[in-house]
This record gives structure tokens, sequence and C-alpha cells, in this order.
């Protein structure tokens, strides 16, 4: 029985790599950079999600933002104004998210230069939808860039200036798919 | 190319930037540095008359040169320092002229625009590809503060250079 080199080498790499694993899970290494990093990430979420909702309280913003009030309390605006820091709930987490999503994509809903470009998104919008199913398999990666993006910029930008500035990467996303949705239906029904 | 030209000459005849306020700070924070790599210091700055005329551009500029910068060099990763080392490399190897930003913005749109276009045409096919330029080409977002001195085109740019690597 010969063994070559390459594969001699392969399962010295492969019981190496199982030692290592077995280090990092029975060491407790693992278990400490997981609570950091959930630490780390969940401060975060919540700092933003707690700036956008004392965003929308403020006079200004509910003139400009779409579905101001949308599953929001004011008592979660209080108790931020308060440093009281409150449980995030995941409903809350939904509503909000849904709110940045529409905010980076149909902003401005008042009157001005980018008006034309926010009725493009909404037309666009149902091909979106249609691009996400027949090419998910291929876009997925996309689409989460596209997610994570519109969830950072939309949580995090305040005004609504600053809001369209900032997601012009998530238009461009947005439109392509939207455009490969267009290219699609267009095709299979000519 | 002669709208971001019209735009500048507006700019500094009106002295308003209407599309991106803080363009300006951006501007004289990019000036700062080009000074300070070219190892200029504050007496030698009034000496060469490199100080803005203008009272606001003075005090921004005072702010940025002493107060934030410390007559140091920024470092770290914050987006803002690096629109302003661009800036400054601009400046130093062209001209003080805000023109050269805006052209180099120009460049970053339409290259972010680009790589889109590549990675449409590669999984989508030229007809999908082809809509997707004519809309983006023309989008008020990116037709209009291609002009300005605005960093978010560095964040486009760098985000859709990294989707072409992937799927391109």
């Amino acid at each position: 029985m010969t063994i070559s080199i390459r594969s001699a080498i392969n399962k010295i790499i492969i019981v190496f790599i199982i030692f290592v694993i077995g280090f990092v899970l029975s060491s407790g290494v693992a278990l400490d950079f997981y609570h950091r990093l959930s630490d780390k990430v969940m401060t975060d979420i919540g700092t933003y999600l707690y700036h956008h909702i004392l965003t929308l309280f403020t006079v200004d913003a509910r003139h400009y933002f779409l579905l101001p009030e949308g599953g929001y309390t004011k008592e979660l605006a209080n108790a931020y104004l308060q440093n009281s820091v409150q449980p995030i709930r995941f409903p809350l987490l939904v509503t909000i998210f849904f709110n940045g999503l529409f905010n980076i994509l149909f902003q401005p809903v008042f009157l001005c230069l980018h008006t034309p470009q926010s009725i493009l998104n909404l037309m666009a919008f149902p091909f979106f939808l249609y691009g996400i199913i027949r090419y998910f398999r291929k876009i997925w990666g996309i689409l989460i860039i596209f997610l994570i993006l519109s969830f950072r910029i939309s949580i995090y930008d305040s005004g609504v200036e600053a809001l369209i500035r900032h997601g012009m990467i998530c238009e461009l996303l947005y439109l392509l798919i939207g455009s490969a949705g267009f290219a699609s239906w267009i095709t299979k029904n000519s | 190319m002669i709208l971001a030209c019209g735009y500048d000459v507006f700019v500094s005849i009106t002295d308003k930037d209407f599309l991106v306020p803080d363009s300006k700070a951006y501007s004289i924070r990019g000036r700062c540095v080009s000074l300070l790599l070219q190892w200029y210091d504050d007496k030698e700055c009034k000496i060469a008359g490199l100080f803005p005329n203008n009272k606001v551009d003075r005090e921004i500029f005072n702010d940025t040169l002493v107060r934030e910068l410390r007559y140091t060099l920024p470092a770290g990763d914050n987006e803002t320092n690096v629109f302003s080392y661009i800036i400054a490399f601009l400046y130093s190897v062209l001209s003080y002229n805000t023109i050269w930003p805006r052209i180099f913005n120009i460049v970053l749109s339409i290259c972010s625009v680009y790589f889109i276009f590549k990675v449409a045409k590669r999984q989508f096919g030229d007809t999908a590809a082809n809509l997707f330029l004519l809309v983006a080409l023309f989008l008020p977002t990116q037709f209009g503060y291609s002009i300005t001195l605005s960093r978010d085109f560095l964040r486009v740019f760098i985000v859709s250079s990294t989707i072409w690597v992937i799927y391109g």
C-alpha cells in the first residue's frame, strides 16, 4: 500500500485543523470571541436604533420621513432621552428595518429635484421583487450587501438630503436588480 | 464635465454650495493636509499669503489647522481623512483648484456605474445591462452630486468595485 505525498500532507493538514478547532472550542476562546462580538454588534445596533427613534420624534423629521410613527412608541424615545436603555423587541426591530428600507428607496416624499427618481424607484419596485425571485441563486450576495448597507445608512442618517446622498450605492444595487427583473419580464412576455 | 466647470464657477462667484454645503470644509481640510504634506507651518503660510481672504474660509482654515489637525497629519481609517488625503494629493500634484476633486468624483461615479454595468452584463445579459446603464448614468443623484465635493462617491466606488471583483 502506497500513500502519495499530497495525500499525506492533506491528512496532516486535516488533523491539524481538527486539533485547532478542538482547542478553540474547549479552551473558551471561541465562546469569549462570540460574547465580545455579539456585545459589540448589539450595542452598535442599539445605538443606531435609538438614534433613529430620536430623529423620528423631532419635529422636522416627522414631516419628511415615511411612516414616522409606524410601530414606534413615544415611551421609547422618552426612555432614550432619559438615558434609560430598554430592551429592543423583535417587532420593533422589524418595523424600524422596513421603515429604513422604504425611506432609502422612496425618499423624498416631497416635491423636489429628486422626485422623478423616487417615482422611478416606485415603478421599479415590482420588478425588483420579480428580479429577486427570478435570480435569487445568482444575486443572494448582492442582496445581502444591499440589505446591510441600506439598514446601516437608513437607520443612521437623520437628514433627508444626507439619506439620499449616502444611499446612492443602495439605489444602484436596487436598480441593478430592478432592471434585471424588468428585462427578464419583457423577454418572457414577448 | 462642462456642468462641473459651470458649477465650480457658480460656487466661486456666489460662495454658496447648495448641493453639498459641507464641500467647503472638505476642500479646506484637503488644502491644510496638502500644505502639511509640503512642510508648511503657520508662519510660512502667512508669509506666502496662503490663508484664504474670505473671513469664514479663514476661520475654517484656522480651525482645521490649529484645533483639529494640531499641525499633524490626520491618521486613522476615517472616510473623511481618506478623502482629505485624496484632495490633498490632487491639490499638491495639479493645483489648488476645486475643479480637480469634482473631476475626480465624476470619474469615480462613471467607474462605479460601469462596474455595476459589467456585473449586470455578465449575470443578467445585455438587455438588463443596457437598461441599467441608461437609467443609472442619468440618475439625478449620480448626475447631480458627482459635480460636488461629496465624499460619498468614494464609498460607492469601493462597494461597486468589490461587487465587480466578486460577480463581474
